[in-house]
């Protein structure tokens, strides 16, 4: 590659496994059982201190506490934890430090207490401003909660505030959606994450649709809704810069960046994923072996891989599309590889991008089938290209 | 070691599928001791696992046993089996032609087949002693009292000539050895005169080239004997002459009446041919033995490499396969859809099914298989005849004077209330209604003559499904005859698809259009582009579908513990578009290829 990777910063996850309640669509790793939480603290701390043994002060200026629900931390366990990273890394002064927080679970206090710590980004798992549709998501806090809990962070003096939002629910009509966005940008979030429902194996959700009991929404209403949320958000002020992300001018988040642009990054915690220059690893889901193997001072690792030359194109072909442009002249400095022609030009023509300096745009039609687009360029290359790249490994 | 002809019995076994030929040959072979129970593997003539997994005998084999008699003789018993399918009735011909006698085996839950009957009836025009056996006598479902009758009925027996059996419980099965020896005639022939050796069947061994399978009909066939193949005049060395048990068990001469192998550095399969006469190239006879037949390819169809560049591979493979199968024909093709494949020639349905499931299975290939059709005769308006085997080679409307196609007599057998859905079916089918008699009051036989193209496309699940199951269907060809058939193409955005062209009698051309475009609109997964569909009639178009655009593929989330997963998906989509076909700019699945076969009447 073109640079020692790890001389640039990279960004730290830690995965906070419990909440108060599992919602029925999530499939991250989660358990409402807290009986463990101690241990698992020391854990975290243990597995952190095991890392730096063999990767002393990396560089990192990116903290995500994600889960989970990391605002079920009380603020002297997140400090136990940042002490901890603190001694293991070369934290940036400019660190990006991101807490999810469940708007049923925070209080004045402790988000007072968080950003004193240091935390300097919030993201609300809103998911809806109708109380019926938190009720169906199963979310354990309503509507007017959800306001309260933005209005006491920005009060304690949060100001880079994101709110997750979700669309696409069954029988959910898009004007609700839209409702959504609208009750969303009057509390002026610097950023907002806007999620289509995802069915996923192993949710109860998944049961319930495989049974009968419920009926997803079908994709030409899951795409419409996406492009009005699209065209509104990017015309009150909001940047498109990820499939299902929007930001104000500059505040993008930059630990999920590092995540679409291939960047380090290192997790902590049960199911954390991790990637350091060409390797990826992640850790074990269950609560119980992390805890057990760490006490054991083994590392929590359930499984890594190396990626080869063609597994990393087809990421950052796939990666830089959802961040709605591909770089043509980069694809083929860093790869060799060149889209068919063919199949640019007919895009082009049915409006899926635009073509500007060897860089191919998304427009919102191509966002929609944007998964869609990267399988098309990754098999319609030139083959010859192709082959010489996968037969250089 | 001479073997007094009065002391031989050739016979064969025939049976509807799944009547239990292959078990009650496991049995004869374990009651005379020829293997042991601990030996055996189930149905152990049928040694293709395809052959297994179907219940049917693709080639026939033969088998020698030895029989102590109640008349305190040994007697020699050459069990000849015989391949039970239509596709190869005339392997079944040249099976019965080495015997004198065939045990009929019928299920006693199942009764007479259409199969079960045009096989008696070569077996009794082959001067064959029929002996028949109920099987599966052991069955809650049995019906001996009406199957008797159609015995009766069919080959005109008495009735305690039938023999009750099941090979399953090993009852009847010594009455049947007795039957053997008692009723099938010892061999005839000339002992004495110069040789004459039928081929019956021939395979191909990979160590030791070409085993023929021969019946000695005249003379003596002796080791180191300089032998001439009839028909294809070509002379060779009969390096290994024997028995056929459990494995080849040689034996330095076979006389008059006898069944064995020959093995003559042969090399190649289509050096010999099934219904030949072996004679001594020193002393030939006068004549050969009646019964040569020129095989005849009935259905044809493109076989194409999923993947172009596995083209030489599966040349390798056909290669290999046709070794062991001298009836399957293949020529070099080229279609601007599909690319480099093969023509190829099948005795009918069944033989293609076998062929193609073979080649995956057991040569590891992926194919893309076109649309069977049949062979038209083209005469053109300059009086010029041309054979046709692919639609795509069909000349421009304005060259044709006309059309002929195959058509074959048709035999159904039904339970009577099926009648009318039968007659419908084969009316449907362009069929001439011929005759229907009854083998006993509750069951038909029909007679049809159909166009062969008819029977290609889905006929057979559509006689089983309106009949549930309980038809039976047998065909024969009879004759080339003019009809009124059109070349009917397929565009996807305009581009002809070579591969998706039929040859449709005109009548049937719009609806099938449309119903073919429609079958294709749910075949072909949406895309990034519009894809239109139309069926056409030289520049007619007569169908047109749409399949829109895709609206939506991407996924909301994609964090950390996603990245992975997804480009494993995208892997598995990639392998996935691998298995389709790029035909202008649209991705055709294999399975379009055969949606003509899958068309649904009520689609």
């Amino acid at each position: 590659m073109e640079q020692n990777r790890i001389d640039s910063p990279l960004g730290i996850y830690v995965h906070i496994p419990f909440c108060e309640k599992k919602c029925f669509y999530c499939d991250f790793y989660s358990i409402e059982n807290h009986s463990q939480r101690d241990e698992f603290i020391a854990s975290l701390v243990s597995e952190i201190g095991h890392f730096s043994s063999t990767h002393p002060k990396l560089k990192a200026d990116t903290i995500f506490l994600g889960g989970g629900t990391p605002s079920f931390l009380k603020p002297q366990e997140v400090e136990q934890l940042l002490k901890a990273l603190h001694e293991a890394f070369d934290i940036s002064d400019q660190v990006e430090f991101t807490m999810e927080c469940n708007p049923g679970t925070v209080d004045t206090a402790h988000l007072s207490e968080y950003r004193q710590l240091g935390v300097n980004r919030i993201s609300f798992g809103v998911q809806s401003f109708f109380d019926d549709e938190l009720k169906f998501l199963q979310r354990i806090h309503t509507s007017q909660e959800a306001v309260e809990a933005f209005d006491k962070a920005r009060k304690v003096g949060f100001e880079n505030i994101n709110i997750d939002l979700m669309y696409a629910l069954p029988d959910q009509p898009v004007e609700r959606h839209l409702t959504n966005l609208g009750r969303a940008i009057l509390l002026n979030p610097t950023h907002l994450s806007i999620y289509a429902l995802i069915v996923e194996q192993g949710t109860s959700l998944y049961s319930a649709v495989a049974g009968g009991e419920i009926q997803p929404a079908d994709d030409e209403t899951e795409a419409a809704m996406y492009e009005a949320t699209m065209s509104f958000l990017t015309g009150t002020g909001y940047t498109h810069y990820e499939v299902s992300n929007y930001s104000k001018p500059g505040r993008e988040c930059r630990h999920n960046l590092k995540y679409w642009n291939s960047q380090d990054y290192i997790g902590f915690g049960p199911s954390a994923h991790s990637h350091l220059e060409k390797d990826r690893w992640w850790n074990v889901s269950s609560l119980k072996d992390y805890i057990s193997r760490t006490h054991d001072k083994v590392l929590p690792i359930a499984s890594r891989e190396t990626l080869t030359q063609s597994q990393i194109l087809d990421e950052f072909v796939f990666l830089n599309l959802r961040q709605g442009k591909l770089d043509l002249n980069q694809l083929h400095a860093k790869f060799m590889f060149d889209p068919d022609a063919e199949f640019v030009s007919k895009a082009l023509e049915a409006g899926y991008f635009k073509r500007s300096d060897g860089i191919l745009y998304l427009s919102n039609k191509g966002f929609t089938v944007c998964d869609e687009i990267a399988k098309e360029i990754l098999t319609k290359a030139i083959e010859g290209r192709y082959l010489a790249i996968t037969a250089g490994e | 070691m001479s073997l007094p002809p009065q002391f031989i019995r050739n016979f064969c076994i025939i049976a509807h599928i799944d009547h239990g030929k292959s078990t009650l040959a496991d049995r004869l072979l374990e009651r005379t001791g020829t293997i042991t129970e601990r030996e055996m593997v189930d149905q152990i003539l049928d040694d293709l696992p395809l052959e297994r997994e179907r219940g049917i005998t693709i080639k026939s084999h033969a088998i020698q046993m030895k029989h102590m008699a109640p008349d305190g003789n040994e007697y020699t018993l050459n069990l000849i089996d015989t391949p039970g399918h239509v596709d190869f009735s005339y392997e079944v011909s040249r099976s019965l032609a080495a015997c004198e006698g065939a045990i009929l085996v019928v299920d006693a839950s199942q009764g007479v087949e259409a199969q079960t009957i045009s096989n008696v009836y070569m077996a009794v025009d082959a001067g064959l002693e029929i002996v028949p056996v109920i099987n599966k006598i052991d069955l809650p479902s049995a019906m001996v009292d009406e199957v008797t009758k159609q015995l009766v009925d069919l080959i005109g027996c008495k009735e305690e000539e039938i023999l009750l059996a099941s090979a399953k419980t090993k009852v009847g099965i010594d009455e049947i050895l007795e039957a053997i020896v008692d009723r099938v005639p010892p061999p005839a022939g000339n002992f004495e005169g110069p040789l004459r050796a039928l081929i019956f069947d021939a395979k191909y061994d990979s160590y030791r080239g070409v085993v023929t399978y021969v019946r000695i009909v005249d003379g003596v066939l002796k080791t180191n004997d300089k032998v001439l193949f009839h028909k294809t005049g070509k002379s060779f060395l009969a390096e290994e002459i024997g028995i056929l048990q459990m494995d080849r068990v040689p034996a330095g001469e076979l006389e008059a009446g006898n069944v064995g192998y020959l093995i003559a550095g042969v090399k190649e399969l289509t050096e010999t041919r099934v219904g030949d006469t072996v004679m001594l190239a020193d002393n030939p006879a006068d004549s050969p033995l009646p019964g040569y037949r020129e095989v005849k390819s009935m259905v044809f169809s493109g076989l194409y490499p999923a993947q172009s560049e596995h083209f030489e591979e599966l040349r390798d493979a056909l290669a290999k396969y046709k070794l062991n199968d001298a009836a399957f024909l293949y020529e070099p093709e080229t279609s601007t859809a599909l690319g480099f494949g093969f023509r190829c020639g099948f005795l009918g349905l069944l033989h293609m099914e076998i062929v193609q499931e073979r080649l995956e299975r057991e040569f590891g290939q992926t194919i893309i298989t076109t649309v069977p059709n049949v062979e038209y005769k083209v005469i053109k308006t300059a009086g010029e005849v041309v054979l046709v085997d692919n639609p795509a080679e069909m000349p421009p409307p304005t060259q044709i004077d006309h059309i002929e196609e195959p058509y074959v007599t048709a035999q159904i057998i039904c339970p009577s209330e099926y009648i009318g859905n039968v007659m419908k079916l084969c009316m449907d089918r362009r069929g001439i209604y011929k005759n229907t008699t009854y083998i006993d009051p509750k069951r038909a036989d029909v007679r049809f003559e159909l166009p062969l193209a008819e029977i290609v496309f889905d006929f057979f699940d559509r006689l089983k499904s309106l009949t549930r199951g309980y038809a039976s269907f047998d065909y024969e060809y009879l004759e080339n005859r003019e009809s009124d058939l059109v070349k009917l193409d397929i565009l996807l955005n305009a581009e002809v698809v070579d591969a998706l062209s039929s040859v449709v009698h005109r009548d049937k051309a719009y609806d099938w259009g449309r119903r073919l475009s429609a079958r294709l609109r749910k075949l072909i997964p949406r895309q990034l582009f519009e894809v239109v569909i139309q069926a056409a009639i030289g520049s007619k178009v007569i169908a047109r579908e749409t399949i829109s655009p895709i609206r939506k593929n991407v996924l909301a989330k994609c964090y950390g513990g996603d990245i992975s997963r997804k480009r494993k998906l995208l892997e598995k989509q990639k392998e996935g578009k691998k298995r389709m076909k790029q035909i202008g700019r649209v991705e055709v699945p294999q399975e379009a290829f055969l949606a003509v076969l899958s068309l649904n009447e009520e689609e």
